[in-house]
């Protein structure tokens, strides 16, 4: 008894363990060979001796199975053991891409302003005087208008230098109340470290029954925004000039990489100048047919927003599907 | 416009105000403060008196001059021409620190000691004056020989750059900012102290002035006379600190006077004039001023001829204006030169122009003391009527967006030199500055009033609206775009934006429409950017190619972008180029990835687009590949072409293996899918290994079987191979599903579909059991 159980506990495979429970239970095995010389033993003995063997049965099949499952177990184990790979070299090659820094900067502005229920509006790239300059108070002889920033073409239309015309498209296709965004591409002839002949804005436009639209309700959304993008910023409103807009105001922020105190980003001010605003000009609501309506309208770039949030430095770089600069958005 | 802190104090006493305050209090009013520097000339740099000049004995362009500083006298060896002629000059004494850290020492030129510096304006770090050394006078205070000259008052100065707005004319003068802050200080503006004029010849001996009916500008005359006209210091001094165009001392005069007061002032020779001026229109309708040649057109240039000569005993003042809107169309009508004075007159020169004439016979009785003023004045004189707005103050206030108290607007109005012509509760009228040609309508008071009460002062409040439904076509578009963007950076794609211009060359070169020449640019920026682009893809393939310099090997890039028609409309496109090996290199390939094939690609774009089936297409540009080139269908709509770049072009662009797929974003058709009913009984794939010709492509094959029984639900191609044996056939094996919606099938009736998918086979395509 002893040395089977001694045999169990030694067996070292799974082979192993299957013939010791062969040569045990099998129908020639210890225990069918015991049960027959059982038959040969007086009667008064069967009892207690068939007793005694049913117990050292059901033991030692129990030990056998508990010494499978270990066998068992350390099999897996063994397996597991080979399959061990040195996870550290498995360090992801292939990621994915990345949506372009202006573009996605684009996507963050829509997204407030979708939020605050204004539409998005879109309009042509190709457009003409009226709509780029007559309709937005800037007649032909207007000293504000720069003959050497417009893209024109041989029929005499031009690459739009705002996105300000649709506004003006917007307002002819509709009536008020208007609440509405044009985000989009726009062009100037200027092609230097600081300018690309093409570049991105987004503008807004609010226009109500006349009475109902503030200078005070300008400043409310604008602050708001700002913070939106940049985070807890001061913002300050400096009176200016827009011939569009009347008051006009141009928008700063603290600047965000020296918090006010003077850097070369702010050029030591600690200000950055991030948006243009304004009350719609009376002349810009007449070129429409507007009447006893207020409205205000603000626009930004957004090459500027992006470089500003990305600490991106080369303008120009943004249009270069350079993967040196994109990946690093991914 | 250039201002100075010393330059302003001439009009209003700003002595007691720190230089950050006053570039605060013009940010804060709308005039931008775009640069400010000090004035900071070095130690050791002293007023000098040159007591005697000779020639280098070794060098013919050196002097050895001996200049009194005061407690000594110093040899110094000089190279300028002008300090023959000079008295009191700028010496660097030994010791000095200029500009450039340029520390000045004793030193032997040719032989000869020389113990300092005579300075040129430049070299102490002042605008450029005149060649060579500077020459000092009394224009900057009492001459001490020996004082330095950082003690003078006049070099304690800040030079503040404001960038104007287009609007304010009326600001590009030294006056017009000095009112400014008389508004924003509530300080008053100093009146010019004028001596009485004693001299006892009238203008009228030698100057008669005739003009015709129809002149539109005010003109007044006004004249001197002095023998060797030399400006004083300070005014050549503070002219170069705005400008370095203006070379002649006349000239340069008149523009102080215009920069000072803002009325547009010229000074001719009198020698061009015979006693008699003529104002009349020219042959384009300027007025201009005339004697038989052409002296000036006003507000716009002045003729060379009429500028003073070296020998001019008389001069001519004029003072001028010209109604800005009226200058700046008939400018826009008939193009014409002009100088300095346009930019002024075209945005509003100050319209009082006998500003003008006081301010030049100010300068004339304390600064040019040679110079003999002739009694009285010539002059056009036209009354400009002065603008009236009707101010409600409901609507200001509805306007701002807040009330404010009337006391404060009627000051800052006041302040700004608008009149207040009536007042009552309601309302007030109020009389517009002549200098103020910006001023309109109630918007421009507005603004008035809110940059003088400070916009910081206004209270932020949300706006109160009206609810309504914003969803339209163009938020459709955008979130279509988005997503498909979206999804292209989860595959992997960069997203790229590139310039809509594109070089004309190349778009023939590879085949691509271009925009016809009667709609083209005509002003392009660059010869590589003068047309519209009319595909995505030359802009994208460059940005690979230079993706490529950098060392990228696997390159993976979107754009969407307008494109043009030849017609000049406009389109979105989507793009993407797939470029180089398939993966970046990584431990599993061996850092050996292979190169992009067509089925990553067509993967990567189902994973984008959805669901959608290639059909082969001829090349229809130099940039496709004649046997790798495909439409990619949706639902049976073409959205776009997918294609391997051609051979030829890709080693032209020393590119790698590159795939392109241009999606025509409208005609991707994103609305709900709508779900069908589906089977529950056992699915059976079935392989047909069939052979057919060679030239039959799977998309006539998949035609051929559009009618099976509905039992096959769908099938695909899974293997084909050609080789010598199979001659000019291929071996083709389809996995087809077949699935009843009714029952589970028998082997028997499975087999009964797959005959008939043969029979099919066979009949359409001739193909056969392999």
């Amino acid at each position: 008894m002893k040395s089977w159980v001694e045999k169990i506990t030694q067996a070292l495979s799974l082979e192993e363990l299957e013939e010791i429970r062969i040569e045990l239970f099998g129908k020639k095995g210890y225990f069918a060979r015991e049960f027959e010389n059982l038959k040969k033993l007086p009667n008064s003995q069967k009892p207690k001796v068939a007793k005694e063997l049913n117990i050292a049965k059901s033991s030692l099949y129990k030990q056998i199975q508990t010494k499978k499952d270990e066998l068992l177990e350390q099999e897996i184990q063994k397996k597991l053991a080979q399959e061990k790979l040195d996870v550290s070299l498995y360090a992801p090659r292939v990621y994915k891409g990345a949506l372009h820094p202006v573009r996605y900067t684009m996507d963050k502005i829509i997204d407030y302003f979708l939020s605050l229920n204004y539409a998005i509006e879109t309009g042509p790239l190709v457009e003409d005087d009226f709509y780029n300059f007559e309709a937005l108070n800037l007649p032909k002889y207007h000293p504000a208008r720069d003959m050497q920033d417009t893209f024109y073409f041989a029929d005499n239309k031009l690459l739009r230098t705002h996105t300000s015309p649709v506004q003006i498209r917007t307002m002819q296709k509709q009536r008020p109340p208007i609440r509405m965004i044009s985000p989009g591409t726009v062009f100037r002839r200027d092609f230097d470290l600081t300018h690309t002949p093409m570049f991105h804005q987004v503008e807004g436009l609010v226009v109500e029954e006349e009475g109902k639209v503030s200078f005070a309700n300008l400043k409310w959304i604008l602050q708001d925004f700002l913070r939106y993008m940049f985070g807890d910023v001061e913002v300050r409103f400096r009176p200016s000039f827009f011939p569009f807009t009347e008051p006009s105001a141009e928008v700063d922020i603290s600047c965000i990489f020296c918090e006010g105190e003077g850097c070369r980003v702010c050029s030591q001010t600690g200000w950055l100048e991030v948006l243009g605003c304004g009350m719609v000009d009376p002349n810009v609501f007449k070129a429409v047919g507007y009447e006893n309506v207020s409205g205000f309208a603000f626009g930004l770039g957004v090459e500027r927003f992006a470089m500003l949030l990305h600490k991106i430095g080369d303008l120009r770089s943004l249009f270069e599907g350079d993967l040196r600069l994109l990946e690093q958005f991914r | 416009m250039i201002v100075t802190q010393k330059w302003l104090q001439e009009w209003i006493d700003i002595s007691d105000i720190k230089i950050e305050k006053i570039v605060e209090i013009f940010n804060t009013i709308g005039l931008e403060v775009a640069e400010i520097q000090k004035i900071d000339i070095p130690p050791n740099v002293v007023v000098g008196k040159v007591l005697s000049c000779q020639k280098h004995p070794n060098a013919d362009k050196l002097n050895v001059c001996s200049v009194d500083v005061g407690d000594e006298e110093l040899q110094i060896v000089c190279g300028a021409t002008n300090v023959v002629n000079a008295e009191y000059v700028a010496v660097a004494k030994v010791g000095a620190v200029l500009p450039g850290d340029f520390t000045i020492k004793p030193a032997k030129l040719r032989g000869v000691e020389s113990f300092g510096m005579i300075c040129s304006s430049t070299e102490i770090g002042l605008p450029k004056m005149e060649n060579g050394i500077m020459i000092l006078d009394e224009s900057i205070g009492e001459l001490e020989v020996g004082k330095e000259l950082r003690e003078y008052e006049i070099f304690q100065d800040y030079v503040i750059d404001i960038e104007l707005t287009a609007n304010r004319g009326d600001c590009l003068s030294i006056l017009g900012i000095a009112r400014e802050l008389s508004a924003a200080l509530q300080r008053s503006l100093k009146n010019l102290v004028l001596e009485e004029e004693h001299s006892t010849i009238g203008i009228g001996r030698i100057l008669h002035i005739e003009a015709q009916k129809d002149i539109e500008s005010m003109l007044m005359y006004k004249a001197f006379s002095s023998k060797d006209f030399k400006l004083p210091f300070l005014i050549r001094y503070r002219v170069a600190l705005v400008t370095d165009e203006i070379k002649n001392s006349a000239e340069q005069l008149a523009f102080y006077v215009t920069h000072s007061t803002g009325v547009i002032t010229r000074i001719y020779g009198y020698q061009f004039f015979h006693k008699q001026i003529h104002v009349k229109k020219d042959e384009l309708g300027y007025d201009a001023v005339f004697d038989d040649e052409k002296a000036s057109i006003v507000g716009v240039y002045q003729c060379d001829a009429s500028k003073p000569k070296e020998d001019e005993e008389i001069y001519i003042v004029e003072c001028s204006y010209i109604d800005p809107q009226t200058i700046a169309k008939k400018m826009f009508e008939h193009p014409q030169k002009s100088d300095w004075v346009y930019y002024r007159s075209s945005r509003g020169s100050e319209p009082r122009i006998s500003l003008g004439i006081d301010y030049i016979k100010k300068v004339l009785q304390t600064l040019l003391k040679g110079a003999t003023l002739y009694s009285g004045m010539q002059e056009i004189i036209k009354e400009v009527p002065a603008k009236s707005i009707k101010v409600e103050f409901q609507s200001l206030y509805a306007l701002i967006g807040q009330p404010i108290a009337k006391n404060d607007i009627v000051e800052i109005l006041k302040s700004l030199g608008f009149e207040i012509t009536n007042f009552s509760d309601d309302l007030m009228v109020i009389q517009v500055p002549l200098f103020r040609h910006d001023i309109e309508n109630l918007q421009d008071v507005a603004e008035e009033v809110v940059r003088m009460y400070g916009i910081d002062n206004i209270d932020a409040v949300p706006l109160c609206f009206v609810e309504q439904n914003r969803i339209n076509q163009a938020y459709a578009e955008y979130k279509k775009e988005r997503m498909l963007r979206e999804f292209a950076i989860a595959n992997g794609y960069f997203e790229s934006v590139s310039y809509i211009f594109t070089s004309k060359e190349i778009l023939q070169k590879y085949g691509f429409g271009v925009v016809k020449k009667e709609m083209d640019l005509i002003n392009p920026i660059t010869k590589e950017m003068d047309t519209l682009r009319t595909s995505l893809v030359p802009n994208l393939l460059e940005q690979v190619s230079s993706n490529i310099k950098n060392g990228k090997k696997h390159i993976k890039l979107f754009e969407i972008g307008t494109i043009f028609t030849a017609e000049r409309e406009e389109k979105k496109s989507l793009c993407f180029v797939f470029s180089g090996t398939k993966q970046p290199e990584n431990i599993i390939n061996k850092a050996k990835p292979p190169l992009v094939q067509l089925q990553d690609i067509v993967e990567d774009l189902a994973k984008i687009l959805g669901d959608f089936e290639l059909e082969s297409i001829p090349a229809s540009n130099a940039l496709m590949h004649p046997y790798q080139s495909a439409a990619i269908m949706k639902s049976g709509t073409r959205v776009g072409k997918l294609y391997k770049l051609h051979t030829q072009k890709q080693k032209e662009l020393e590119l790698p293996t590159t795939y392109i797929a241009e999606i025509d974003i409208e005609a991707l058709d994103l609305t709900y899918p709508k779900a069908k009913p589906y089977s529950v009984y056992q699915l059976s794939l079935k392989d047909l290994s069939i052979v057919v010709d060679k030239d039959i492509p799977f998309s006539t094959i998949k035609n051929a079987l559009q009618e099976l029984p509905k039992e096959v639900k769908r099938f695909y191609p899974i293997d084909v191979y050609e080789d010598e044996k199979l001659g000019n056939k291929k071996s083709l094996t389809i996995r087809f599903a077949i699935q009843s919606d009714e029952k589970t099938l028998t082997e028997e009736e499975i087999g009964k579909i797959l005959e008939e998918i043969l029979r099919v086979l066979q009949e359409k395509v001739g193909a056969s059991l392999r």
